[in-house]
């Protein structure tokens, strides 16, 4: 067995991992980023459209430039990649961390490192997740796999496609598939609003006059053994209307009905997870309830947006190397303000804060809002307030608030971040 | 009439940056002079400018590679293609195969049908 020792130990390398680990390696940390795929990038790599990088390069890339760029940053910071490598274990040993790699070139490896940063992405929801009945037939794929088959092997999945759910990887699909000739017939979804970006919807699919159905339900799936046809039916009272049922006639069926952290690693170890992220449960140091594990990128909360994660790792990673600097000393003065999402808002991130250190919460609304007032303030003082135009679950929100706003409040008090509708 | 001049004639989402501007379009007195509003930023009125007189897409793709690792390799236009030619463009891209090495930013095809747009490589492939 191998055994390697580092003070910081990247797990994953698709944006956040690079991003995490080209900052920890500049900043003098002995670093090493660990992906199980042989080429670093992650899931950049299958997005072969563009519309990546306006907000952390200032130009329109697409996800394969992206990956280039920050795999490049990466190399250059003295980082190293350690690819085709799971790593199937993280234990904590005193106050280092053991993680098991596993190769099948080089067999089991034994990190010891200072620290872990846990950039492991996220995974697609399947049909079996949701249940839908109907035969077992060829033809069905998550919209990511169906991605990946085209974008990576150049394997068309199909001839006519329906696309359930209208998540972006979906919308980005139907534009995809439509470029290579396959007929889209239609994209359902089951909430009274889409799922993906504005842009999406237009680019995606008034381009090509796909129709978008929402409030509308696929019921199930039939055929011998390739998909012959769908049904689908509108959602009244929460509930598919199956006398208004309808078939449609296609061989694939495309799933894009949203992401899941992949957190199985996190859990193992007893990292507290979110109820509603299913990331880690992190604090305005980025790190987990393990003190020396950090978490950034869509395994700590799905983004609709590179950029965000990329600001995430870097965060994640200053937090790190302060952690590393830092680990002798013990924090004497109990300084933690727990944050609580209100309103509208279905969540916020991180969990908790401090005064003294700017801290930028990310959040998710649960409703559609023409225009909205988010605010944040500790025993019912304003501390930060912004208007927003076109609120929407699909859309990340994210805001700054200075630490030394804090400084006249007394530790344990709430902040409550607050998203409420303005009326026009 | 009165108030034709303040009539919307076209809603669309400006598609320039993911802020996806909700801007409307309203005839300005003379035909073909447009007013654009919703827009936060000057790109989308140049944005809507064009998709009313000639909209134009980045158009993306894959192609064949005799690469052993990588057998397809992602492309992309360098400016925005009018969108009646991307077909044609496409056509082409799929009967084509890419030698490596490569690098990312090469151009595949220069100058499209004398429209001034190119086809660049979008990811550097070595063997
Ligand atoms: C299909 C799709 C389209 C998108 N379109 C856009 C867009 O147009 N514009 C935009 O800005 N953003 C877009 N995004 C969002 C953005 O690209 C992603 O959120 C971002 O790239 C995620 O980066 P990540 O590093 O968190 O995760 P990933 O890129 O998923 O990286 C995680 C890596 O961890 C590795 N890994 C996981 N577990 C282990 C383990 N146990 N051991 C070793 N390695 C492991 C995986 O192999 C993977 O390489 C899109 C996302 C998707 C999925
Ligand atoms: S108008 Fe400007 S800010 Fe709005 S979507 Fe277009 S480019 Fe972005």
């Amino acid at each position: 067995m191998n055994i390697l020792y580092y003070d910081c130990a990247v797990i994953g390398a698709g944006a956040a991992g690079l991003c995490a680990g080209a900052r920890t390696a500049e900043k003098g940390l002995k670093t090493i980023i660990i992906d199980r795929e042989s080429h670093p990038g992650g899931v950049l790599l299958q997005c072969i459209h563009n519309g990546f990088g306006l907000h952390y390069f200032k130009e329109q890339l697409t996800g394969p430039e992206y990956a280039g760029r920050v795999t490049a940053n990466a190399l250059a910071s003295g980082a190293v990649l350690m690819m085709d490598s799971t790593v199937t274990e993280i234990r904590e040993n005193g106050k280092e961390k053991l993680l098991t790699v596993y190769s099948g070139k080089d067999g089991v490896t034994l990190i010891h490192t200072k620290s872990v940063i846990l950039a492991m992405g996220c995974r697609e929801r399947c049909r079996g997740n949701l249940g839908i009945p109907g035969d077992r037939v060829a033809g069905i794929y998550t919209a990511g796999a169906a991605q990946k088959l085209l974008n990576m092997q150049g394997v068309l999945p199909g001839r006519t496609a329906v696309i359930a759910g209208s998540g972006d990887i979906g919308l980005i699909m139907a534009r995809r598939l439509s470029w290579c000739g396959v007929d889209v017939k239609l994209v359902t979804e089951i909430m009274p609003y889409p799922a993906g970006l504005s842009r999406n919807i237009a680019q995606c699919l008034e381009d090509f006059n796909i129709p978008l159905r929402l409030s509308t339900s696929l019921t199930g799936i039939y055929g011998k053994d390739r998909v012959e046809y769908v049904t689908v039916a509108p959602i009244i009272d929460g509930k598919a209307d199956h006398s208004k049922e309808e078939k449609i006639f296609c061989d694939t069926v495309l799933f894009s009905v949203g992401l899941i952290p992949e957190n199985e690693l996190s859990r193992s170890c007893g990292i507290k997870l979110h109820p509603v992220t299913n990331g880690p449960v992190t604090d305005s140091n980025s790190m987990t309830g393990i003190p020396g594990i950090f978490a950034c990128g869509n395994v700590l909360h799905v983004h609709d947006l590179v950029d965000f994660v990329s600001r995430e790792a870097e965060t994640a990673a200053d937090n790190c190397v302060q952690y590393i600097a830092g680990m002798d000393k013990e924090e004497t003065e109990n300084n933690i303000f727990p944050v609580s999402p209100e309103g509208d808002l279905r969540y916020c991130l991180p969990c908790s804060c401090k005064k003294g250190k700017d801290v930028c919460f990310y959040m998710r609304s649960s409703a559609v809002r023409r225009k909205a007032r988010l605010t944040v303030s500790c025993s019912n003082t304003l501390l930060a307030e912004k208007i927003l135009n076109y609120v929407k679950p699909a859309e990340m929100i994210s805001l700054t608030l200075e630490g030394e706003k804090l400084c006249s409040f007394v530790p344990g008090s709430k902040i409550s971040v607050t998203l409420s509708p303005v009326e026009e | 009439m009165e108030n034709s001049e303040n009539t919307v004639i076209r809603k669309m989402i400006c598609i320039m940056c993911p802020a996806s501007c909700h801007l409307e379009i309203t005839e300005k007195g003379k035909e073909g002079e447009y007013l654009v509003t919703g827009n936060r930023c000057p790109g989308g009125k140049n944005y809507a400018l064009n998709e009313m007189r000639d909209p134009k897409r980045i158009v993306t793709a894959v192609v064949a590679s005799d690469s052993t690792k990588i057998p397809c390799i992602p492309v992309k236009t360098d400016l925005p293609l009018q969108m009646d030619l991307i077909r044609g463009l496409l056509q082409k891209l799929f009967s084509m195969k890419i030698h490596v090495p490569v690098q990312c930013g090469d151009v595949l095809i220069k100058n499209y049908k004398d429209t001034g747009v190119s086809v660049v490589i979008t990811r550097s492939v070595e063997e």
